[in-house]
């Protein structure tokens, strides 16, 4: 009897995964699509633990691009022909805002690019305070961020200031600053 | 992965249920690990965007300090020359803020309203304070900054292209942005996040500017009838204005067309 996971699975576009992760890397198709597989063998290997992980078809689509594509990169970077994440990778001017999210979370880890992101940054304390917001917003992002029920931008997730602010034992106007700080290390907004 | 890998999803699903497939050498990322990141960064992009500070902001902050420390130096001055017994005198203010308060807390004078006014050449990053009378180059933008008298109110600021002319309210933009202001302490005139830099392409060779402090906010019809006087005179001593105890201070920039 399928599961519903492997329900999930037999749903999926495989060419329009492949032709998004190709979007937003160059890499070789068919090494995409090899990955992808992979990918989907393991986590078949593993059907129980994924029942029910993913709420929608959408949700599990973004999932494999970004293990897809991260195994692909990883791939490409033991026969060395892929240099390590780049600047220049993470930068695509052309990218809109919501195309620079999924670019970051498909070619690594948020720590990893923030981590690559910081490294220029000379002020300790701004990493020091980065890291600590970051780490404290992905070990409770639904506590962390909302999403917004009324007015024009309903729908959209929102930080919530005051909780992270006194979380933290900073002033909103500390937060604000760090997290402007961030919006135009990640996406170039000012 | 093989040569003989699956090229489409039935391939693959039929692949492996026949356990043809070799073992993956894949990692995966945890689930919850990708949804929490997904999260940060979609409100990340989504977070209003705080008000930068920009070269001219910090400028004109500086310029602020240094109108500051301008009016402290002459304090200094005044201090030594006029003499201690007088200065200390029980009628005469001997301090503007308490002792050993930090030098940002200090302020401007308070006995009447203030209009600064700095020269800003976008092109170049420079930007200058000018005094009333001096000249500014048509290529650069006027930033206004001002400071009100005791009792503190509101701030009104009118621009006169000719001598005759009426005067045209520049600040505050709309009635909804009139806000109380306190005596003493720099406001810079700021529209939308930043702040307002007022061009002078379109400015005849001088151009003058009214800064009127009232005590309480002018109606629209008080601020028709102001816009309606026909000289400087019959502005400043609109019987209106009598009401709303209205004081002022006046400022001309002379508008140069030559590089310097």
């Amino acid at each position: 009897m399928s599961t519903d996971f492997r329900k999930q699975v037999e749903q999926l576009d495989i060419e329009q995964i492949v032709e998004r992760g190709y979007a937003s890397t160059q890499l070789d198709k068919d090494l995409l699509r090899d990955q992808l597989f992979e990918v989907l063998t393991a986590m078949l290997d593993q059907q129980a633990r994924y029942n029910g992980a993913f709420e929608n078809q959408i949700a599990l689509e973004h999932y494999l691009r970004r293990a897809m594509t991260r195994n692909a990169i990883r791939q490409r970077q033991r026969i060395g022909k892929q240099q390590p994440l780049s600047t220049t990778q993470l930068e695509d001017k052309n990218a809109s805002p919501e195309q620079k999210v999924q670019y970051l979370l498909d070619h690594a880890a948020l720590s990893q690019v923030m981590q690559h992101k910081l490294h220029q940054a000379k002020d300790d304390k701004f990493i020091e305070d980065v890291r600590s917001l970051l780490d404290l917003v992905l070990s409770d992002p639904d506590l962390y961020i909302r999403k917004r029920r009324t007015g024009p931008q309903a729908g959209t997730l929102v930080f919530q200031h005051v909780l992270l602010a006194d979380t933290l034992g900073w002033s909103r106007k500390i937060l604000t600053k760090r997290l402007s700080q961030l919006q135009q290390i990640f996406f170039g907004i000012s | 992965m093989t040569e003989s890998q699956p090229k489409n999803l039935h391939t693959f699903l039929d692949a492996y249920d026949r356990a043809a497939l070799p073992a993956p050498d894949v990692e995966l990322p945890p689930v919850s690990e990708l949804y929490a990141e997904e999260r940060f960064l979609n409100a990340l992009q989504h977070t209003p965007t705080a008000p930068k500070e920009s070269f001219l902001t910090r400028l004109s902050q500086q310029w602020f300090l240094s109108t500051q420390r301008v009016a402290w130096a002459g304090l200094a001055v005044l201090l030594v020359f006029v003499g201690r017994t007088y200065i200390l005198s029980p009628t005469q203010p001997h301090s503007l803020t308490r002792k050993g308060g930090p030098f940002a807390t200090q302020r401007l004078s308070v006995e009447k309203p203030t209009l600064y006014v700095g020269c800003w050449a976008q092109q170049h990053n420079q930007f200058k304070r000018v005094g009333s009378g001096e000249s500014c180059q048509r290529q650069q933008s006027l930033i206004f900054g001002f400071s009100l008298a005791k009792q503190g109110g509101y701030a009104y600021i009118f621009r006169q292209r000719k001598k005759n002319a009426p005067p045209a309210l520049l600040y505050p933009f709309t009635q909804k942005q009139t806000h109380r202001r306190h005596a003493g302490k720099m406001y810079l005139i700021k529209q939308q996040k930043g702040i307002l830099e007022y061009p002078l392409q379109d400015e005849p060779k001088r151009v003058r500017f009214l800064l009127l402090q009232t005590k309480t906010p002018l109606p629209a019809q008080t601020l028709r009838a102001l816009k309606q006087a026909k000289t400087t005179q019959a502005f400043h001593q609109h019987p209106l204005l009598k009401t709303h105890r209205a004081s002022s201070d006046t400022f001309t920039i002379v508008v140069s067309d030559t590089h310097k």
